[in-house]
């Protein structure tokens, strides 16, 4: 499924690279969503060695896809803060049914819009509200709310809900993000 | 590394910052105690369930089991009897490992798998004593005299036995009439002894892992501790302690080698050791246990008490060295509740002590390394994995509100330098020798001396006191008369006292009836002492003007700051005609004024 085609057209066109960070928390959806970007003839998955996180990486084309666990604590965090200053474009999956760990998810997000190599830059940010399909979901709007997003206006942003499994909700919401990657990339 | 130390400076890190609120609902309405909270992995989905069993708001009404999905209340089960402890296990059984909980409650334990009732364990019965059925026997039989069976159960009692609930029964009874239908209705039930269970934990069997098999173990009032194989619930081991167990610590496992340390009701520690029938002492607390919490990789247990202290005993060692105390603090408030904490990732072990000023303080051994607070003493507290997190703190306080708190991630518990200070000071380090210095011969000339002329010390010392009074009263009395008497003494004898000058200037606002006279007084700035206690007074006709008061006090007149009084004058006359206003300014106390001024009054205007 080539759900970023447009994009990576793009950035062939313009010789350029980029690269998409997936984050979330643990169990959130983020290697089901990877699994959509997965072209079947152009498989380089390089698995990064478990270094108390794991890190999933891999590419098409001139684009990276970066997808780690945003757990943890203290130590590995820089490992995987390091990612920050390359990414073009962050994708946060949300487990729209731990409506417990809605305070842990809002921490992480603001420490990650805090982060030096982020606060500074024009980085669009696609929240998935995944698992949409699930019963106990809680709908797009609880989840920004939750997230307080309505207050985030240092960063483009949009929400869509998802079903990792099915893929629906997916295409729209990468949509968004190639062009908020693409404007960002033609306005440098 | 760089980044998270500017992150520490930006954010100076309080206390609350450390816990994100991600549950907390004020009208949960929970009775319950910390025993009775759990967390267990229901479904074996990865996803942790919080059980609470809940006492009833009401003691032993509406009681129930309840099961949290993460912020959702998913089951409510009726509980039958006052909960005491509940404890997840997991149970031999084919299908998927989830484990089964058990409800310790009376003299039962009530087992739930898949969250339905699945198996109900009693306690084995007692033996009833020989005396006690003779006695039964004997009452059955005709002409029996309800007295002397009476007098042969409290010689059951007096002789060290238990009665079975029946007999405890008849002894309530307090009239004949009573006693002989208690008799007549119950006499041919059988008589059975039961005890109730104290206290419950879980340990596992030879495996260390979550989800292996567990053996629970189980106090009893008869002063047993049971262990049971959780199939057949068979009793594994038995053994004895010398008191009535109310809560263990285990550590170990049944098949290798365990140690379960038993608080009592006599307020002694025992241990038991796999391979021993009965207990041995190894802490003497002097009070009660409110909390225990064994820190094997420590090697100590801490022991919270009811006397506000929190002690910390070593279970290393061998001899007199095993137990012995290694530090006690004592803290400002009663200790309510107690919990281990245990961070992985930090690789800490914390003890949670709930306090009942509504505070729970995060102990690294003794010094506090946080403090949460709860807004009312807690009653049950637990951290552990709830969700899929696992570092969370769940409590409920007596106001029956119920909170769960998540570490942030990106916290240490090595920071807080000020607190820990602060807090570790007040530590009495019992048993260990206090180092006194040696006499020096100073110190030994100077106690003979002492002890020899005490009464001539005593005299001496009293006069020198006296003496300091006497100057201190001298000198008292110098600096009244230089200041503020002055006056008094100037004006009233025929003291050469200058009266200071003041000057007064009156202004009148307002077309009338009514005026307002504001008279400003001032004197200049090298008067000394300064002017205290001024009255203003009015001398007028009063057909034609009426004052609002008689006179105005000033206080105090601050040399060279011009001071105003404000006085409200009232043209009562029909006529339109004008008249003067004298103005007095005289000392209090003092028959002569020092300054009068005349004011004359505009014509007022009719209303
Ligand atoms: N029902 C449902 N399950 C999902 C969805 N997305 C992910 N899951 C399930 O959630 C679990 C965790 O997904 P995973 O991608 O491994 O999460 P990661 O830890 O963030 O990589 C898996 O069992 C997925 O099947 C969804 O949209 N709906």
């Amino acid at each position: 499924m080539g759900l970023l085609d447009r994009l990576v057209v793009f950035l062939k066109i313009k010789k350029r690279q980029a690269s998409v960070l997936v984050v979330g928390l643990d169990n959130s959806g983020k290697s089901t969503i990877l699994n959509h970007f997965k072209p079947d003839e152009q498989k380089s998955i390089e698995i990064v060695p478990t270094i108390g996180f794991s890190v999933e990486t891999f590419k098409i084309k001139n684009l990276n896809l970066t997808a780690f666990d945003m757990s943890g604590q203290g130590r590995y965090r820089n490992l995987w803060e390091h990612y920050y200053q390359d990414a073009q474009g962050i994708i946060f999956v949300i487990d729209s049914t731990d409506a417990l760990r809605m305070v842990v998810v809002k921490d992480e997000l603001e420490l990650l819009l805090q982060h030096k190599d982020i606060k500074n830059r024009s980085v669009p940010i696609l929240f998935f509200a995944n698992k949409m399909d699930l019963r106990d979901a809680l709908s797009s709007v609880k989840v920004s709310h939750a997230l307080g997003l309505d207050s985030l206006c240092t960063k483009s942003w949009h929400i869509c809900s998802s079903n990792a499994v099915t893929g629906e909700g997916v295409r729209e919401g990468l949509e968004w993000l190639s062009e908020q990657i693409q404007l960002n990339l033609s306005n440098n | 590394m760089e980044e998270s130390a500017s992150r520490g400076v930006s954010e100076p890190v309080l206390q609350a910052d450390r816990w994100l609120t991600a549950y907390h609902d004020r009208f949960a309405g929970f009775n319950t105690v910390t025993p009775n909270i759990c967390s267990a992995d229901l479904f074996a989905d990865g996803d942790n369930k919080l059980l609470i069993a809940d006492m009833g708001a009401e003691w032993g009404k509406n009681m129930q089991l309840r099961v949290y999905k993460g912020t959702s209340l998913l089951s409510e089960h009726t509980l039958v009897d006052l909960p005491l402890a509940i404890a997840p296990f997991y149970m031999n059984l084919p299908g998927p490992k989830t484990p089964a909980i058990a409800v310790a409650s009376g003299s039962s334990i009530y087992v739930y798998r898949n969250m339905r009732p699945f198996y109900k364990y009693t306690l084995p019965a007692l033996k009833v004593a020989e005396a006690e059925l003779e006695a039964w026997n004997m009452v059955l039989q005709e002409g029996s005299d309800l007295n002397v069976f009476r007098d042969l159960l409290v010689n059951v009692l007096a002789s060290g036995e238990s009665l079975s609930a029946k007999s405890e029964h008849f002894l309530t009874t307090s009239t004949m009439s009573e006693a002989e239908t208690f008799v007549r209705t119950y006499g041919d039930s059988p008589l059975r002894r039961q005890t109730v269970l104290t206290t419950l934990s879980a340990m596992k069997k030879s495996m260390h892992e979550e989800d292996a098999l567990t053996c629970i173990v189980l106090g009893t009032e008869n002063k047993d501790i049971y262990i049971l194989e959780p199939d057949a619930f068979t009793v594994l081991t038995s053994m004895v302690v010398p008191s009535i167990p109310v809560m263990m610590d285990i550590t170990g496992l049944f098949d290798v080698d365990y140690r379960i340390l038993v608080a009592c009701r006599d307020g002694c520690i025992y241990s038991l050791k796999r391979g021993q029938k009965s207990a041995k002492l190894c802490i003497e607390l002097h009070s009660q246990a409110v909390g225990i919490c064994a820190r094997p990789s420590l090697g100590c247990v801490y022991v919270g008490c009811m006397d506000r202290s929190l002690r910390c005993y070593s279970t290393q060692g061998k001899g007199p060295n095993k137990y012995a105390q290694l530090w006690t603090i004592s803290l400002d408030h009663a200790i309510v509740a107690m919990q281990s904490v245990t961070i992985k990732t930090l690789g800490l072990e914390l003890v949670a002590v709930c306090c009942q000023d509504s505070k729970i303080y995060f102990h690294k051994e003794k010094a506090v390394v946080d403090i949460v607070d709860t807004g009312a003493p807690v009653t049950a507290v637990r951290f552990g994995r709830f969700g899929r997190e696992d570092n969370a703190l769940v409590f409920v306080t007596k106001s029956g509100a119920l909170t769960v708190k998540i570490l942030r991630r990106n916290q240490t518990f090595d920071t807080i330098g000020s607190l820990e200070s602060s807090k570790s000071a007040p530590a009495i380090t019992a048993g260990n020798k206090f180092i006194i210095p040696k006499k020096t011969k100073l110190f030994v000339d100077q106690t003979m001396r002492e002890r020899e002329s005490a009464s001539i010390m005593h005299r001496v010392f009293q006069q020198d006191f006296h003496r300091i009074r006497l100057i201190a009263a001298r000198h008292y009395l110098n600096t009244m008369q230089t200041t503020g008497n002055t006056q008094v003494r100037g004006f009233n004898g025929a003291d050469e006292t200058k009266i200071p000058e003041v000057r007064i200037t009156a202004r009148v606002q307002g077309l009338g009836p009514e005026f307002a006279l504001i008279i400003t007084l001032s004197c200049s700035e090298n008067t000394f002492p300064p002017l205290r206690n001024l009255l203003v007074a009015y001398s007028y006709d009063s057909s034609i003007y009426r004052c609002e008061r008689a006179y105005r006090c000033v206080p105090y007149l601050p040399p060279g700051l011009p001071t105003s009084v404000s006085i409200r004058v009232t043209c009562v006359s029909e006529l339109c005609v004008s008249d003067t206003l004298k103005v007095i300014v005289a000392l209090k106390d003092c028959s002569s004024p020092i300054v009068t001024a005349l004011i004359s009054m505009p014509v007022a205007q009719s209303v």
